[in-house]
C-alpha cells in the first residue's frame, strides 16, 4: 500500500522521530509505513488521519 | 535512546524470565537429596511448582505483549506462527531419524528412543491441539 505519510511529515518540518512521539508509536514503525513495508491497523490509520487533519484516503492509497 | 514503553515492556518480559524460572526449581530445593523417580510428593509438588512458573510466565509475557506497539506485536505474531512452523516442519524428520534410532549418541537402546518418540511426540500434539483450539475460538467468535 502507497502513502503519502513522508510528504505530509515533509511539510511539517517533523522527524520520524516526532511523528512517532505524535502516534504514540516507535521510529522504526514510522519507518516501515513510510516505505511501505508495513501497512498499519486500521486505529493507527484513524491515528495518522486525524493527526495530519485529512481522509484516511487522502494518505494512504491502495495499489 | 531507549523509549519507555520499549522499556516497560522488556521490564515485563524479564520478570517472566526472571520469576518463573525459580519456581520451576523450587522443588529440587525443598526435596534435597532428589527423590527416586515415581515418589508421588516429589510429582506433585513438581507439577504444581511448573504450572506456578507457567501461570507467572504467562502473565508478565502478556503484560509484555500489550504493553508493546502494533508493529512490535504483528511483528511477534508474524514469528512465533511462522518461525514455528519452520521449526516444526524441520524438527518433524529429526524426530523420525532419533525415534528410529538412528542417531544413537543421542537416544541409543529402545527405551531411549521410545521415550524420546513420546516426548517429541507429545509436544507436537499439544501444538496441534493448540492450534486446533484457537482456530475454533476464532470461528466460533468472529463472525
Amino acid at each position: 500500500m502507497k502513502n503519502r505519510l513522508k510528504v505530509l511529515r515533509a511539510e511539517r518540518n517533523w522527524s520520524q522521530a516526532d511523528l512517532a512521539l505524535r502516534l504514540d508509536v516507535s521510529r522504526q514503525s514510522v519507518n516501515a509505513i513510510e516505505t511501505g513495508k508495513y501497512d498499519p491497523s486500521l486505529p493507527l490509520a484513524f491515528r495518522i488521519a486525524r493527526l495530519f487533519d485529512a481522509p484516511i484516503e487522502a494518505i494512504f492509497e491502495d495499489q | 535512546m531507549v523509549d519507555r514503553r520499549t522499556l516497560r515492556t522488556w521490564t515485563y518480559a524479564a520478570i517472566a524470565l526472571v520469576g518463573a524460572i525459580p519456581i520451576m526449581f523450587l522443588p529440587e530445593i525443598i526435596f534435597r537429596p532428589t527423590p527416586p523417580a515415581g515418589d508421588a510428593g516429589f510429582t506433585a509438588v513438581t507439577v504444581a511448582c511448573m504450572a506456578a512458573a507457567l501461570a507467572w510466565a504467562s502473565w508478565f509475557a502478556i503484560a509484555s505483549f500489550r504493553q508493546s506497539e502494533e508493529f512490535v506485536q504483528e511483528r511477534s505474531k508474524f514469528a512465533w506462527c511462522w518461525g514455528s512452523v519452520t521449526g516444526i516442519v524441520i524438527a518433524v524428520p529429526i524426530f523420525a531419524l532419533i525415534g528410529a534410532g538412528g542417531l544413537p549418541w543421542i537416544a541409543s537402546g529402545r527405551e531411549a528412543t521410545h521415550a524420546f518418540t513420546l516426548g517429541a511426540g507429545l509436544m507436537l500434539a499439544a501444538q496441534l491441539a493448540g492450534y486446533f483450539a484457537m482456530s475454533a475460538w476464532w470461528r466460533a467468535t468472529k463472525r
